[in-house]
């Protein structure tokens, strides 16, 4: 039988201990759930002994920083997990299909990748490229790579991030850039680095 | 005490101007329906691509948002970044 405490001054339970920590509200542990009819406030930090903070709806978050719900302020999303980058070639893909173990974290909407591995690009001609990001980028980026063998270039590689494919190029010149093309080799280490935005 | 392994497609999100189509699988390792451990693989099915390998849910869904007009659309993108900058 549940217990209320009420009267017209509002109600409530005060836990006063004189040993201090003590005060325990306790839920059965076949579980429960402690129901509330406005925002709690709580004075002082708070401590989760054991378990982890799980929200019963998706996307919800902390407001970092700040005092009130100010929406550039909000953690809301996290995530780990695998996907992977494959590779093509502008006037024609490898002749087998070659794709990159890749790893990704997302935190908000900032998403962290690295890809690394060896490919065979027999068969394939043109500007690389690969494809296969785990989310949408917004706006462009740039990518670190080594590209060993595969290519065929004399300055630095980087990769170009647009859409949803990762151009593989270099810069000539100040001003000026150029596709890597495929240099067929039988074994090639690919190793790419990079983050960008998503609103996904 | 029953090991079992659970995969499933747990996020299909349409997004953006070009219908990138995003699917999120986990999979999830269970002891007698515990979970003991779980990991997230992601990959994106763009407009133009071949979807008949996907599951029947990825399929409707790329059927029904990948239409003439976007993949059009989507490969004059690609035309246009194609050397990227």
């Amino acid at each position: 039988m549940p217990i209320t405490i009420k009267n017209s001054a509002g109600g409530g339970v005060t836990l006063d201990s004189t040993t201090s920590s003590n005060e325990t509200l306790q839920l059965p542990s076949g579980g429960g759930t402690l129901v509330r009819t406005a925002s709690p406030s709580f004075t002082g930090d708070s401590t989760i002994t054991s378990g982890n903070l799980i929200f019963a709806t998706a996307a919800k978050g902390v407001y970092l920083g700040v005092t009130s719900a100010t929406a550039a302020n909000l953690l809301n999303d996290y995530e780990e997990g695998t996907f992977n980058l494959t590779m093509t070639g502008g006037n024609g893909n490898p002749s087998s299909t070659q794709t990159l173990g890749s790893e990704y974290v997302k935190i908000g909407k900032l998403v962290y990748f690295r890809s690394f591995g060896t490919l065979n690009n027999s068969g394939a001609s043109g500007a690389i490229a690969f494809t296969g990001l785990p989310f949408t980028p917004t706006g462009v980026t740039i990518a670190s790579i080594e590209c060993n063998s595969q290519g065929t270039f004399s300055l630095s590689p980087y990769g170009y991030v647009s859409g949803t494919v990762i151009y593989i190029n270099q810069m000539r010149s100040n001003n000026t850039y150029i596709a890597i093309n495929h240099n067929v080799a039988s074994s090639g280490e690919w190793s790419i680095t990079g983050h960008f935005a998503t609103n996904s | 005490m029953a090991l079992t392994k659970h995969v499933s497609q747990d996020k299909i999100e349409v997004v953006g101007e070009f219908k990138h189509v995003q699917v999120r699988t986990c999979t999830k390792v269970l002891e007698d329906g515990v979970e003991l451990s779980s990991g997230f693989h992601r990959h994106l099915v763009n407009a133009g691509d071949d979807y008949s390998a996907e599951s029947t849910e990825v399929q409707a869904i790329c059927a029904a948002v990948h239409t003439d007009a976007v993949v059009a659309a989507y490969a004059a993108h690609l035309e246009a970044s194609a050397l990227g900058g």
